[in-house]
């Protein structure tokens, strides 16, 4: 399946990336730029936790036009914290630009101990 | 009875491995496994790697034919027969990586030992199609006759010989998703709170066993069931779902950090609602009662997303390297970009390969570790203090007919736990709660005259004691109750009870609640026996789709 994409405008600065984790789960993630052919991944951040006082919102990248056909991938481990059955995790990606939300990208699924889950999303520039 | 047949028959063919072939197995020269093969697909069975113990859970109705390979030495093999269940479970060394293969549509198990991870990327991509053979493995240890006489527990120790064995490719698709339905802490059945919570329209319909009403936390979803004699001794059946409408509506939006740092999002996270009906099955009261429930926690020093130990534990979580190659994509014609194309899957399978496995250890860690974690948790944390309160309003027919329900007054009550923080002795296994709830023209049959009804106003003052564990826990109650009926004086009684609260399987709960009333001016101490089940739903569907 091909690759998730996200417009951004050649005109504004550099994106940010959050990641969210829905109906209050723990997860540790990373996050990931890779090149255009999907290969030499470079970490923006590694081993962050969704419990502490850090936001979860990071600048992607150095300059806008090197971003053009990049693939920003993302995992998290995602943890249950109760017995409560039936439950179900969401993992967000929202992309800003200038404040403006450029992409939203969830996965979710049932979860009954821990996930590990991915994501990707190739920036467009222009 | 039932249990030592299970066993014999576990031990017989236990006796009979060296005549047991293995189907579909490649050849390779130094895998190892061990092999269960079912009569038919084992829909309900469970796998489970738990820190350095392999478990195979299967129920007991489809127990299965085993064998290994031969190249398996030393294989310390133990049969459990819990309940309906029975449980195999092995260790392994460390640096092997145990994985469960299901094939022919779910009749055979293979859990093959692999070497460690950093060899495996290679390991798989040497294997390939090769001959099926068959295998004859032995038993060179006879069953003791400890595990002989042990109706519910059989140790079985096998040194086994040689081999035969493939290491089959995997994708994260076919790993089995490991669930310990034993493990204490198991999201599969244990519990932050001690069992299901008491529906809180269940409550206002006086049918809970206790009369004392712990705190707990909702569910997003849960129901109840009650079939039981309440302190009328009339017996009554029941059904009670509840659920967090915050939960349902915004749970997506719901971030552990929201969560932590809002108080209003934790009051809305744990307001449950319900929706309680019993109907009596008397002819002194064919009653039916509907119920409408409202439970606030306000404040939980035992909220596990609270909980910064548990945070930390968590934290030591392991995320695998980020894959070497993502899917390759040709984004246009150019040369440049077909012969990228070209070179990206050239390498796109053995990244695959690497990527699935390196998944699968890092799953694995991380399910041990979030097991341990929320043991941890919940010991430290189920009588832990807190409060809440309660309100529901009900409506009653008499006559057991929908069409004449009419209001039944309505319920009010708070509880206040301690959880004896800081205290030797009790931190960990005990708790006091204190329990008010006044309940306002409850129709209630009149004990003179069968089909007749009385309005009733009561008022309870109770405490409670509790102490056990997270799967038994017994309670001694002390109610105070002051009552009237309709145009007559308050009469005051004290009412003692002793709960015992059981967990059966899974999320299955049995209560019973024995006691007795004094000092009714009337005359009718009751003494009551009320039982229940309590269960919860829950997706246990743990095997893998079939390769």
């Amino acid at each position: 399946m091909a690759h998730k994409r996200v417009n951004l405008n050649s005109g504004g600065s550099l994106p940010q990336v959050e990641l969210q984790f829905g109906n209050a789960l723990f997860a540790k993630y990373d996050v990931f730029l890779y090149d255009r052919n999907g290969s030499n991944p470079q970490p923006i951040k590694t081993d962050q936790i969704n419990s502490d006082d850090i936001p979860d919102i990071y600048t992607v990248g150095t300059t806008l036009s090197d971003l053009h056909q990049r693939i920003l991938f993302w995992q998290a481990a995602i943890s249950v914290l109760d017995d409560q059955p039936g439950q179900n995790y969401l993992m967000r990606a929202i992309i800003t630009q200038d404040g403006n939300v450029m992409g939203t990208f969830d996965k979710r699924g049932p979860i009954t101990n821990t996930v590990l889950d991915q994501d990707t999303v190739r920036f467009i520039v222009g | 009875m039932k249990t030592k047949f299970i066993a014999c028959l576990l031990i017989s063919q236990l006796f009979l491995l060296p005549r047991i072939a293995i189907s579909q197995t490649v050849e390779t020269s130094d895998a190892s496994f061990v092999t269960f093969t079912f009569n038919s697909a084992c829909e309900d069975c469970a796998t489970q790697n738990n820190a350095g113990v392999y478990i195979v859970d299967v129920p007991s109705a489809s127990t299965p034919a085993l064998a290994k390979s031969q190249s398996l030495k030393d294989l310390n093999l133990q049969v459990t027969i819990k309940n309906d269940r029975v449980v195999y479970s092995f260790s392994f060394k460390p640096g092997t990586s145990p994985r469960a293969v299901w094939r022919k549509g779910a009749t055979v198990l293979q859990v093959f030992f692999v070497p460690g991870t950093d060899n495996l990327a290679t390991t798989v991509s040497e294997v390939g199609p090769k001959p099926v053979v068959a295998l004859n493995s032995s038993l060179a240890t006879p069953v003791s006759d400890t595990a002989l006489n042990s109706p519910s527990t059989a140790n079985l120790v096998s040194a086994m010989t040689r081999t035969a064995a493939p290491l089959p490719s995997q994708t994260p698709n076919s790993l089995t998703n490991p669930i310990n339905r034993d493990a204490p802490g198991s999201t599969a059945f244990s519990a932050v709170d001690m069992s299901v919570p008491e529906s809180p329209a269940f409550t206002v319909l006086g049918v809970t066993p206790e009369t004392v009403i712990r705190p707990t936390s909702p569910r997003a979803f849960a129901t109840s069931l009650l079939n039981g004699v309440d302190v009328n001794g009339n017996f009554q059946s029941g059904l009670a779902m509840d659920f967090v409408p915050y939960l349902l509506v915004a749970g997506d939006d719901l971030t552990l950090r929201k969560y932590q740092t809002s108080p209003i999002v934790r009051l809305l996270s744990r307001s449950q609602f319900s929706f309680g009906t019993t109907k009596g099955a008397t002819e002194d009261d064919k009653s039916l009662r509907l119920a409408l429930g409202l439970h606030v926690t306000l404040w939980d020093r035992g909220d596990p997303r609270l909980d910064e130990t548990l945070m930390d534990c968590l934290s030591t979580f392991r995320l695998p390297p980020p894959p070497a190659q993502l899917e390759c994509e040709l984004l246009d014609s150019t040369p440049e970009s077909i012969a990228a194309f070209n070179k990206c899957q050239e390498g796109a399978e053995a990244a695959r390969q690497q990527r699935a496995a390196q998944v699968q250890e890092a799953v694995e860690f991380n399910n041990s570790v979030s097991t341990r974690c929320r043991d941890e948790a919940q010991k430290r944390n189920w009588n832990r203090s807190s409060w809440i309160i309660g309100a529901a309003p009900s409506w009653i027919s008499t006559d057991g007919q929908t069409k004449n329900l009419g209001w039944n007054g309505g319920g009010f009550w708070t509880s206040l736990a301690y959880g004896f923080e800081g205290v030797p002795g009790l931190a960990n296994r005990s708790q006091l709660i204190l329990h008010s709830r006044y309940r306002n023209r409850e129709q209630v049959p009149d004990p003179d005259i069968t089909g007749a009804f009385l309005s009733q106003d009561s008022l309870f003052f109770g405490a409670r004691f509790r102490t056990g564990s997270p799967t038994f826990n017994g309670s001694f109650e002390y109610t105070f109750l002051r009552s009237r009926f309709a145009g007559q004086r308050y009469d005051s009684s004290s009412r003692l009870s002793l709960l015992f609260e059981r967990r059966i399987a899974g999320d299955t709960w049995f209560n019973l609640s024995l006691g007795g009333e004094t000092g009714r001016q009337d005359g009718r101490n009751n003494g009551f026996v009320l039982t229940s089940f309590k269960w919860a739903f829950s997706d246990r569907r743990n095997v893998p789709a079939p390769q």
